[in-house]
């Protein structure tokens, strides 16, 4: 007996299994860019990916061959006879396209899952210097025609406090 | 690992919680027999009864309404996917992930 399930709208499916929405066509590297994209931290067998990505073991090998080129990707020497590849967790490539996949999700749905994404990022990586604002410190006033910022504190990668104004 | 405060239940556990996280990233809507090729590779044994147990609100299955009516698995709860993906730290690759091969 076939399972009852609702049927989804035409627009929420108008995508599905399409390589970032189609922003970049549906070939088999975006197909296998996308599968290193959204799990990063898997390792990726090549039957893996051909499963993942519909595609055929030759364009497979020849994608991940492209991507390992571009540093996307590299190959687990580990084991000769079965290759497998991991995702270098280093390439801002990836990290841009985790960014777009939520951005499209944003674009779409008028959610806001990017910028939460990149305020993760940066405060994981302490690539900025981290700044904190609240209304307790910070004021603006938006007729006057000079704005008012009291105090601003800005703590460096460290963790130190170097500003207070 | 992210504290727990403020999260939604219920904690899928990490397994759950990277699904979510690949669904997500694949636009939020995937099919089952995808869901299920990703599942059995991340080693999540019967991945449609899983979904199923906190289907509602949160994840929703469904039919796609062309072709072949394919079940499809889409995540309505976006926030609460992310909150569980940032705590078990699967959501943006970074350095501190990579282990000694």
């Amino acid at each position: 007996m076939s399972e009852d399930y609702p049927v989804f709208s035409e627009e929420m499916v108008k995508h599905i299994n399409e390589p970032f929405e189609g922003l970049f066509g549906n070939n088999v590297q975006t197909r296998v860019v996308q599968e290193l994209t959204a799990d990063p931290y898997n390792i990726f067998r090549p039957k893996d990916l051909e499963d993942l990505a519909d595609a055929s073991t030759p364009s497979i090998r020849r994608s991940l061959r492209n991507l390992t080129e571009m540093g996307i990707v590299y190959r687990d020497k580990n084991d000769s006879k079965h290759p497998i590849f991991r995702v270098n967790l280093d390439s801002k490539i990836l990290k841009a396209l985790t960014f777009l996949s939520f951005a499209l999700i944003d674009d779409r749905e008028g959610t806001n899952h990017m910028d939460q994404a990149v305020i993760e990022y940066c405060r994981k990586e302490t690539i900025f210097p981290y700044v904190q604002a609240s209304t307790e410190y910070y004021e603006i006033e938006e007729e006057a025609t000079s704005s008012q910022y009291q105090i601003i504190e800005i703590e460096d990668a460290m963790g130190s406090n170097n500003i207070t104004a | 690992m992210h504290n727990r405060e403020g999260l939604n239940p219920p904690d899928p556990g990490k397994k759950l919680a990277r699904l979510f996280a690949w669904i997500k990233k694949r636009g939020g809507i995937v099919t089952l027999d995808k869901c299920e090729a990703k599942a059995s590779q991340i080693e999540i044994k019967n991945v449609k009864d899983k979904i199923k147990g906190i289907e509602n609100f949160i994840v929703r299955m469904g039919r796609i309404p062309s072709g072949d009516k394919e079940i499809a698995i889409c995540i309505k709860d976006k926030c609460w996917a992310d909150g569980w993906a940032k705590y078990y730290d699967v959501e943006i690759p970074h350095h501190r992930h990579m282990k000694k091969l």
